[in-house]
């Protein structure tokens, strides 16, 4: 296992467990990320996408996050590889689509009436992260309880 | 035809171009200067929903760096919408660039996908079918590009790059170190580190766990000050997020912690 970039959000690694040549798994350490977290995961994912073409030249990426921003994965893809992400489309009336988005749109009028929170600014170098309690201790097996993937 | 040219007619044929200049009606759900967000007609779940720019760009690189950090930020708060809105705990984003990765627009766009227990959408569930040794290899190839276009990106947000330790830095635990030596936090550290039934307990049975550091000694030296439901929480997560690297599911199997043989750690009996 590679680890090919780390900072206070994110590290980055080639897969364990593979599905293409050119598979890096982006864990992303924070418990409740802030918009500029998803910022971040999302351009680390973008940015590795990019150095994936450059560097093996595949016919297309993929970025897949889930887990609640817990983990991404980008993926190299070839034409010939064995992956596909096509669904069965739901069929759903119109009203129901109509119901659908009204809702929707209401939960992001709300959100968008509220006072977004500050962002979580990432830690610095020499500045140890507090969680939960945890005293400051340089120590990379209290490093790995507050790596919260 | 120029390259411009060919981005024009591509733009000019472009149906989410149309709906985005209310030429073809839409559900929307969100919308400002610089992005949309609609129900996606093809949807894989209920609320599916896909996120745009306004103005027609066919790949991710080609948006420029504010509409994409914008776009981005915004993704998080349309989930959080969609989490509401459709009683779901967990939204999957999926990206495609490039037809070999199905990316079926010339209109670059993602899909935020609201996600069920039993939905039956096992495709982002990734199969290990790739050697990992050789995979380590091409991708320690750009590892060096990576890392450059990461420090930049970090540089131009005024986010600080964080030195971590390498991997050659990283102590490695045999099991059998003298934890008479250490300080108080290492050794409960350690203890998490060599004993699953103590991990178990503190992700499962936090409570009980703080009962016993309240009511026997032994329990409350080696807690210390730490906060039990925290650290249940960060290592729910991470070795969630461990048992996903190693067994590919989502699933955390739930092994039920045994408090009693917990105990015998400190020489107590519960």
């Amino acid at each position: 296992m590679s680890v090919i970039f780390e900072d206070a959000t994110i590290l980055a690694q080639s897969s364990q467990q593979a599905a293409v040549k050119g598979h890096v798994s982006i864990h992303v350490k924070t418990v409740e990320p802030s918009e500029d977290d998803w910022a971040e995961v999302m351009s680390a994912a973008s940015y590795c996408s990019m150095a994936l073409f450059e560097s093996l030249q595949p016919q297309g990426t993929n970025i897949i996050i889930s887990e609640h921003l817990t983990w991404c994965d980008v993926l190299a893809r070839t034409e010939t590889d064995t992956l596909s992400f096509q669904w069965q489309a739901l069929q759903l009336s119109k009203d129901e689509m109509s119901s659908i988005a009204a809702r929707i749109r209401s939960a992001c009028d709300q959100l968008g009436s509220q006072e977004l929170p500050a962002p979580q600014r990432p830690q610095v170098l020499g500045e140890e992260q507090k969680v939960g309690g945890l005293p400051s201790k340089k120590n990379y097996l209290l490093k790995q309880l507050r790596r919260v993937p | 035809m120029t390259q411009e040219e060919m981005l024009q007619a591509q733009k000019d044929s472009c149906v989410f171009c149309k709906i985005i200049a209310g030429e073809i009606p839409s559900d929307k759900v969100y919308e400002d200067e610089h992005i949309v967000a609609l129900l996606d007609i093809n949807p894989a779940s209920k609320g599916h929903v896909i996120v745009l720019p306004k103005e027609h760009f066919p790949i991710l690189p080609l948006i420029p760096f504010s509409v994409m950090q914008h776009m981005f930020k915004k993704t998080h708060h349309i989930i959080g919408a969609l989490k509401d809105a459709m009683i779901v705990s967990d939204v999957t984003v999926f990206i495609a660039n490039g037809a070999a990765a199905g990316q079926q627009s010339p209109h670059f766009l993602y899909h935020l996908i609201p996600r069920e227990d039993k939905d039956q959408l096992h495709m982002f569930t990734l199969p290990k079918t790739f050697n990992s040794d050789e995979n380590e290899l091409a991708v320690k190839g750009f590892s060096d590009r990576y890392e450059q276009l990461m420090k930049a990106y970090l540089q131009e947000v005024n986010r600080e790059v964080v030195e971590v330790p390498s991997q050659s830095q990283v102590p490695v635990s045999d099991g059998a170190e003298d934890v008479s030596s250490q300080e108080p936090l290492d050794v409960l550290i350690q203890k998490i580190h060599d004993n699953d039934d103590l991990k178990m307990a503190i992700i499962e049975r936090p409570g009980e766990v703080k009962s016993m550091i309240a009511s026997d000694k032994k329990w409350a030296e080696l807690f210390g000050s730490v906060d039990v439901d925290e650290l249940s929480k960060n290592l729910r997560a991470m070795t969630a997020a461990r048992f996903k690297e190693h067994h590919n599911t989502e699933k955390l199997v739930g092994t039920k912690a045994n408090l009693d043989d917990v105990s015998t750690l400190f020489g107590v009996n519960k």
